[in-house]
């Protein structure tokens, strides 16, 4: 096996650059960790309508403008394209790519749903003109090619035009970093532009409101309380390369990782815990470490009642010793197709600034779970992250029994 | 360098419907039938992307099984699609924006991409890695390179390789989606590959010799020429005029494995197939393009 450990094979993470409802950068976003989480964003479904109902109304953790359910369909679109070229442009910038080192770099997409927010948008303008009396071509989904966006930023920021979509739920923008560390370790890139996006939409909306996935209360992975997710928005970008970041800060790589089917549920990881089991021990297997050399990790927690069973029964098989635990999605929201990029961002981030993120202070353990999450926040609180290093793990598992578990570390 | 393992094919699969005509009243087929009659395979509430990759996939892997060769519950499964399960999506969409209802919890669930490669892996027990890939004109070579690296690097012991494409009904909105002249049929494809490392007492149908992005014909017809190459010429569904020219001044011996076919976006996959069906023809060149300019290019070579 292949890992990224010795030094001339590891690849590279560069700062990169995110937004979310934290913030327009990275910076916003940490300072946002060390605060008491955001309230989230309520949309009122124009499905069922009723703004007056409570059950009417979902969180929705929303870059701005927020008013995305009164934006049309070219707004939507402007609105994604804008999200998206922010990210990356910050992060081509953040690496210090050149125009030729550019021409070399390949686009590594992961998305859950695209640009599905602006289709749905326009087919229901389309509809109304028709109701009105418009000659207007009438159809659901005109360019439903998921290749676009990739392509977009490509050509927009004058890459190699090599492109990679990945489109597999929660665990797409992990996976799309993945696969492009395989390219840049057989020396089939130079660089790799890795994206994760994940915009406002309906479909994704209302299809978790009916799975009864949503929290009303407040989103507590492993909490006693904890009762469903909250969604959120977030774009995110980031480069890989072979080259350490030159100016001498913290740098961060990828020692490998591992991407399992869990062929349990299309909907669930095993609740033994078996299959989260198996990403992790083959993450660490790729990547030539074990478990008690991991310093610390950042669960998926996305405190619905199935996820944190498996990932809790899944975690406490692998480590005889705890690490301290976080979770990004109380303050992120679940971004779904982008929070394995987004997260992973978020958590170096942090960790740069010397702390581990924290989850909500008054976090009340399940003892059927067994789990404590972080609770301090202040780097001063931390004296481990803020003068050690080490090796941390990431874990994502989504729809489709689709399980990643990355190892990142700053030694 | 480390030498790098070569890579072989061990079996193949395909399916194709077409040519589709809503006016002569060849409808879509029946794909539930096709997967329970012929594989014994029956799942209910999933759509015919689902069907049409299990389709694939199941013509693949049974030949492995006739030929006594052991599928590692480790192996890597990669499908590519252009628009993945379109027909889902416009069931959820109609749903919401002409019914004004929300998405019933399995068809809303169906719309992750990947929930293909989920019954794929429920179906025949396969744990390994999972993914969907697309990339505009060039999804198939996508999967097939991203596969083909994981098998170089060792990260799976095999990789089930697959590209698939549905059609869906009114054509009329169906060809405006996939981008295709007016003039053509329109169909639909699921065509499949087993790669593995060599293995053991067992004969492969062919050795890949390449796969590859160049960012010019230039850079292409380069490293072709290093692999010294002296088989048959395909092209791909979205080169120009001009590349297939060139192409075809390098290389005379052209096979053309398109023009019978009926429109639809996996046919680079089913050329692999098709070649390694016939008995004509020991090497295989196939190149195709992107929207960006860019090339991508593999080669094969039988074993007999």
């Amino acid at each position: 096996l292949t890992t990224h450990r010795t030094r001339d094979s590891r690849i590279y993470i560069h700062r990169g650059a995110l937004v979310s409802n934290l913030g327009y950068t990275l910076q916003q976003a940490v300072a946002a960790l060390q605060q008491t989480a955001p309230a989230p964003d309520w949309i009122t479904t124009t499905i069922t309508g009723d703004s007056s109902r409570a059950e009417d109304r979902i969180p929705y953790r929303l870059l701005f403008p927020k008013s995305v359910s009164r934006l049309s369909c070219e707004q939507l679109l402007q609105r994604s394209y804008a999200a998206v070229e922010g990210v990356v442009d910050l992060a081509l910038n953040e690496a210090g790519l050149d125009a030729a080192r550019r021409k070399r770099t390949a686009v590594f997409l992961g998305s859950s749903s695209f640009l599905i927010g602006a289709g749905e948008q326009q087919y229901k303008e389309d509809i109304l003109r028709q109701q009105q009396g418009d000659t207007v071509s009438v159809m659901p989904l005109k360019d439903s090619r998921f290749g676009l966006l990739a392509e977009y930023i490509a050509r927009c920021f004058h890459l190699s035009g090599e492109t990679y979509t990945f489109n597999t739920a929660c665990t797409a923008s992990a996976n799309a970093l993945l696969c492009a560390a395989k390219m840049l370790s057989l020396g089939r890139i130079d660089h790799a532009l890795v994206v994760g996006t994940e915009l406002f939409n309906e479909t994704t909306m209302l299809g978790f409101n009916n799975l009864e996935l949503l929290t009303r209360t407040g989103m507590r992975p492993f909490d006693r309380r904890r009762n469903g997710l909250e969604l959120g928005e977030a774009c995110a970008a980031v480069v890989l390369s072979r080259q350490p970041v030159a100016n001498g800060e913290r740098n961060f790589y990828l020692c490998g990782g591992a991407n399992l089917c869990d062929t349990y549920s299309i909907s669930a990881a095993n609740p033994d815990g078996s299959s989260v089991v198996q990403v992790i021990q083959q993450a660490l297997v790729e990547s030539g470490l074990l478990a008690s050399e991991i310093l610390a990790i950042k669960t998926h927690g996305t405190a619905s009642l199935m996820n944190d069973d498996a990932e809790s029964s899944g975690l406490n098989i692998c480590f005889t010793q705890m690490p301290p635990l976080c979770a990004l999605k109380p303050y992120l929201g679940h971004t779904l197709g982008a929070c394995g990029l987004a997260e992973l961002l978020l958590f170096c981030e942090a960790l740069r600034n010397g702390f581990l993120p924290a989850t909500h202070r008054d976090f009340e353990p399940d003892d059927k779970l067994g789990l404590q999450l972080n609770t301090q926040t202040a780097a001063t609180a931390q004296p481990d992250f803020a003068q050690r290093r080490g090796n941390y793990m990431l874990n994502y598992f989504g729809f489709g029994g689709n399980n990643t578990s990355l190892l990142i570390s700053d030694l | 360098m480390k030498q790098q393992p070569a890579i072989y094919i061990y079996s193949s699969g395909t399916h194709v419907s077409g040519a589709i005509d809503e006016a002569s009243g060849h409808a879509l087929p029946d794909l539930k039938n096709i997967l329970a009659e012929k594989f014994g395979i029956a799942i209910r509430r999933i759509g015919r992307f689902i069907q049409l990759s299990l389709i694939g996939a199941a013509d693949c892997l049974r030949k492995l099984s006739l030929r006594s060769i052991t599928v590692p519950p480790g192996t890597a499964v990669y499908l590519a699609s252009e628009n993945g399960d379109m027909e889902t999506m416009i069931q959820v969409l109609d749903s919401m924006c002409l019914e004004q209802q929300p998405p019933k919890p399995l068809s809303f669930i169906n719309t992750v991409s990947n929930a293909a490669c989920f019954y794929i892996g429920h179906t025949f027990q396969l744990r390994g890695e999972s993914y969907f890939i697309s990339s505009i004109n060039v999804s198939f070579e996508s999967a097939l390179f991203m596969a083909y690296m994981d098998l170089v690097l060792q990260r799976a012991p095999a990789a089930l390789v697959g590209s698939v494409d549905i059609c869906t009904l009114p054509l009329s909105h169906h060809r405006r989606r996939i981008d295709a002249p007016a003039n053509v049929a329109l169909g639909e494809g699921s065509h499949w590959l087993w790669l593995a490392p060599a293995l053991p007492d067992t004969k492969p149908l062919a050795q890949i010799l390449a796969i590859e992005y160049a960012p010019t014909l230039v850079d292409v017809l380069a490293k072709i020429s290093a692999l010294d190459f002296k088989g048959q010429l395909a092209l791909g569904l979205h080169l120009s005029t001009a590349d297939k020219r060139e192409l075809q001044n390098a290389y005379t011996d052209t096979w053309d494995y398109s023009s019978a076919l009926p429109f639809y976006n996996s046919q680079s996959a089913y050329a692999v197939v098709n070649f390694l069906q016939q008995d004509a023809g020991s090497e295989l060149l196939h190149v195709n393009k992107n929207r960006e300019g860019g090339y991508y290019f593999y080669c094969l070579r039988k074993i007999y």
